[in-house]
């Protein structure tokens, strides 16, 4: 039974790490490029309804992927919009966009539920359950195939930012803008760009809650996961590969939660929910001070 | 001749494989030095609100030769040339750059496509990043997915032998020094095949020593048949290397020279419009005994980190001026900063005028005489969107007669303001105009305007004459001089070793945190103390000058 135990939670914290992944790379993408996606947690929730809606309304669960990025990448236009050509300030438009996406989920969400049934979605399948033993190939038949597109992601996100020309660009962008623009590069296009990327992995996070987990939406389904992506990355100290370790971290306080809740220990429910809450306080706070790309939330304005 | 105008690269194409150094190419061999010519601006006009900083200037820049470009501060140098390399859009004229008018979206990337190359004052560089990232970078498209680096590395390594830098192309840049990271700079430009190059006051942070070295690096340059354009206030190093002299006065050009039919005073008479006199030393009076400000063992910095003031000592006595020499980022700023309180002490002692005051508040040694005259005037020294006048008072502005039963006196602050703007000669439309607005010099004499108001006993003025044309820099240091004159303490760091040498009793040359060196007036020497900056003590340890050694204890 023990085998049969670690090979369940191992694919519950891939299955809760899948969408901070998503999360964690947008942010990161964005934050590369000087920008500060504090919208995260509301393109992420906007990924998720649109996920849903799509797949229920047709039957295919890829349909819901296909619309969850439709919706990111409006959002990253409407943030670019606001943060890097008026400019305003990123972190305000960020908490005020959160808020105008929670608001209009819930809302688009109960006009469309009248009847008070909740919609389920059709869902991304594993091949089949997790099998007895910890092991690669029954891991990767055991999870949806949008967590293999989420480590590729990490990857392709590595290999782009540290190993490419214009990844270097990227780069140059989030550390001085100045600099950048001396150089010639048009840091207006270059965070506009960042932010609809930024954006569609964030909303592609949503339906990855969604389809790969959760089949239906609830009203501010994501909980703040966007946050913790941003932790994550801040715990990752900027670098693809140690935000995807955090955000495995991160998810394994969010699958420990649900055992340990069924175990029952005594404790009430809610201490247990709380856990993926405050490993990412301790792990953030354990972390110190971390210097990210310098540039990152300064709008920049040409002279 | 518009013979590079040919040789033009069309943007977004194959740079990844252009030769570097190529603006040394044998065609321009051919090219008389001194009469083609590479660049022309005609009639160039810049407003920035309502103050007009560029008015139909012209200027020609020919193929080989350096051109210095001088004038007070806000007479347009550096806006002109930021309007060359397209950072800034003119509000009317045109430019002939190798032959081809340029067009309304001249921006810096075509710039450099055609070979004109700028180091900004406060250098472009990426801190975070390698030297070699940091020089390919303004050359990589997007297109350029997968960049050659092995052989960028390769040609790059030769360039550094050929013009001796000395840095590994893998370091960052934050880890080299100044000079180093100026060289960073050069390189870029060099590797970017620029063949007009221009500094915008490149000198201001450097030693003696790496001036002379970046002066030979221009001729170099020069003799290879690169143009350069030298931004500088110093006249001195514009007739060391330049062939001839460009002359900026509010916005107008007022006169272009050759170098060898002038000379510092004709120039220095242009660009202010009136006579003046090079300085030769004040006469400094003796300091008195007693200590105004004492400092011992003083250790300022993080925790666990190497303390960026490491057990310095110093007194100041009253009546004197001590200088505190040093590369930046030796530990000076911090050491200003503690003096003041803005910065807390790890260990040691500060005393003013005896009493102790380590643990004070920067209020309570404001009181006790302590003034501050910042290294950084816009962080530091001023409120930009407040008006000249609350600027003035702002550090007494919650006492009488500003405030009277915690309400503040407009009248009273606009009083003093008027006697401030008249004594200290501030140039402003009104006492209510925003800080922002006012030129740099301006703001400065207001910065000191504040710090002299009162009664101070002691003055800590940091880099006191940075950014400023050299009636300004005259005006500030006698101001300096006078107090001394009336008994107060003065302690100067400044990164500008002439100054220093012009104004101090003492100099004291500080070094990774420590001082290393103490010279009194009759031994200064700038290639000594030039040494000293940089770590080499003459003889191993502390450096002493004969007969110094009784000052460093108080009296």
């Amino acid at each position: 039974m023990e085998g049969q135990w670690w090979a369940d939670f191992v694919s519950a914290v891939l299955r809760a790490a899948t969408p901070l992944v998503f999360c964690a790379l947008g942010v990161l993408v964005c934050e590369r490029a000087g920008i500060l996606n504090i919208g995260v947690e509301g393109s992420m929730l906007a990924g998720a309804l649109a996920a849903v809606l799509a797949a229920v309304s047709s039957g295919n669960p890829w349909m819901g992927v296909v619309a969850a990025l439709g919706v990111g990448v409006a959002a990253g236009l409407v943030l670019a919009l606001l943060t890097v050509y008026l400019p305003a300030d990123q972190v305000a438009t960020g908490i005020a966009f959160n808020l105008v996406c929670l608001g209009v989920t819930s809302f688009v969400y109960k006009l469309l539920v009248l009847g008070g049934v909740q919609l389920m979605a059709p869902a991304l399948r594993a091949a089949h359950g997790p099998g007895g033993r910890v092991s690669p190939v029954a891991l990767a038949a055991a999870v949806t195939p949008l967590t293999w597109i989420a480590l590729l992601f990490v990857l392709l996100t590595w290999m782009f930012l540290f190993r490419t020309g214009p990844g270097l660009l990227w780069r140059s962008v989030g550390e001085s803008a100045r600099a950048a623009h001396a150089a010639g590069l048009n840091v207006f296009r270059v965070r506009s760009v960042a932010l609809v990327a930024g954006s569609l992995l964030s909303a592609l996070g949503g339906a990855a809650l969604t389809l790969g987990w959760v089949p239906t939406f609830t009203d501010n389904m994501t909980m703040g996961r966007g946050f913790i992506a941003l932790a994550a990355v801040y715990f990752g100290r900027w670098h693809p590969g140690l935000a995807l370790l955090a955000c495995l971290l991160f998810g394994a306080g969010e699958a420990l939660a649900f055992r340990a809740q069924a175990l029952g220990a005594g404790f009430n429910p809610y201490y247990y929910l709380m856990l993926p809450y405050v490993l990412t306080l301790v792990a953030v706070a354990a972390m110190g001070r971390a210097v990210g790309p310098r540039d990152a939330g300064k709008p920049y304005a040409r002279g | 001749m518009n013979l590079v105008g040919c040789r033009q690269r069309k943007p977004g194409r194959d740079r990844d494989t252009v030769p570097p150094g190529s603006a040394t190419g044998k065609e321009q061999e051919q090219v008389q030095a001194g009469t083609a010519v590479a660049v022309r601006m005609e009639g160039i006009c810049k407003s920035f609100g309502s103050v007009r900083a560029l008015d139909s200037v012209n200027m020609d820049i020919s193929l080989g030769e350096i051109r210095a470009l001088v004038g007070e501060n806000g007479a347009g140098k550096t806006t002109l040339m930021t309007i060359l390399y397209g950072m800034y859009r003119p509000d009317a004229g045109r430019m002939i750059v190798w032959g081809r008018e340029t067009g309304r979206d001249w921006s810096p990337r075509q710039a450099m496509t055609a070979r004109i190359g700028m180091i900004h004052q406060h250098f472009s560089l990426i801190p975070n990043h390698s030297v070699l990232e940091n020089v390919l970078m303004p050359q990589l498209r997007w297109t350029h997915v997968r960049p050659r680096w092995h052989h960028h590395r390769a040609v790059l390594e030769r360039l550094c032998q050929e013009y001796g830098f000395s840095f590994p192309l893998e370091a960052r840049v934050e880890s080299l020094s100044v000079g180093q990271q100026q060289q960073v700079e050069i390189l870029k430009l060099l590797y970017q095949g620029a063949s007009l190059l221009i500094l915008d006051e490149p000198t201001a942070v450097l030693t003696p020593q790496q001036t002379d070295r970046l002066l030979d690096l221009l001729l170099r340059l020069r003799d290879q048949g690169h143009s350069v354009v030298l931004i500088t206030h110093k006249l001195s190093e514009a007739f060391a290397v330049a062939d001839s002299i460009t002359v900026l006065r509010r916005g107008r050009h007022v006169a272009t020279v050759a170098r060898r039919d002038t000379n510092p005073r004709e120039i220095a008479f242009m660009m202010v419009e009136r006579e003046w006199s090079p300085a030769s030393g004040w006469e400094l009076r003796a300091p008195e005994p007693g200590s105004l400000l004492e400092v011992r063992d003083l250790v300022v910095g993080e925790e666990h980190r190497r303390p960026a003031v490491d057990r310095v000592s110093l007194v100041v006595r009253p009546g004197e001026i001590v200088g505190v020499a040093g590369v930046a980022g030796n530990g000076q700023t911090e050491l200003a900063e503690a003096l003041v309180g803005i910065r807390r002490c790890r260990a040691g002692r500060i005393l003013i005028a005896g009493r102790d005051a380590t643990s004070w508040t920067i209020a309570q040694r404001l009181r006790a005489g302590l003034r501050f005259i910042p290294e950084d005037r816009h962080l530091h020294g001023m409120v930009g969107e407040l008006s000249l006048a609350e600027n003035l008072v702002i550090d007494r502005c919650d006492l009488p007669p500003f405030s009277v039963r915690g309400v503040l006196r407009h009248r009273a602050v606009r009083q003093a303001a008027a006697e401030a703007v008249q004594h200290y000669g501030i140039r402003a439309p009104s006492p209510e105009t925003p800080m922002v607005n006012l030129s740099g010099g301006n703001q400065q004499r207001a910065v000191l305007a504040r710090a002299l108001a009162g009664s101070p006993r002691v003055i800590v003025a940091c880099q006191p004459t940075r950014g400023l044309d050299f009636a300004a820099t005259e005006y500030v240091r006698a101001q300096l001089v006078r107090c001394a004159a009336r008994g107060v303490g003065v302690l100067v760091v400044s990164s500008e070793l002439e100054e220093l040498m012009q104004l101090c009793h003492r100099i004291l040359v500080i070094y990774r945190g420590q001082v290393i060196g103490e010279l009194s007036r009759h031994e200064f020497d700038a290639g000594t103390i030039g040494l000293l900056m940089t770590g080499q003590v003459p003889d191993g340890g502390r450096y002493h000058g004969q007969g110094t050694r009784d000052l460093g204890q108080p009296a």
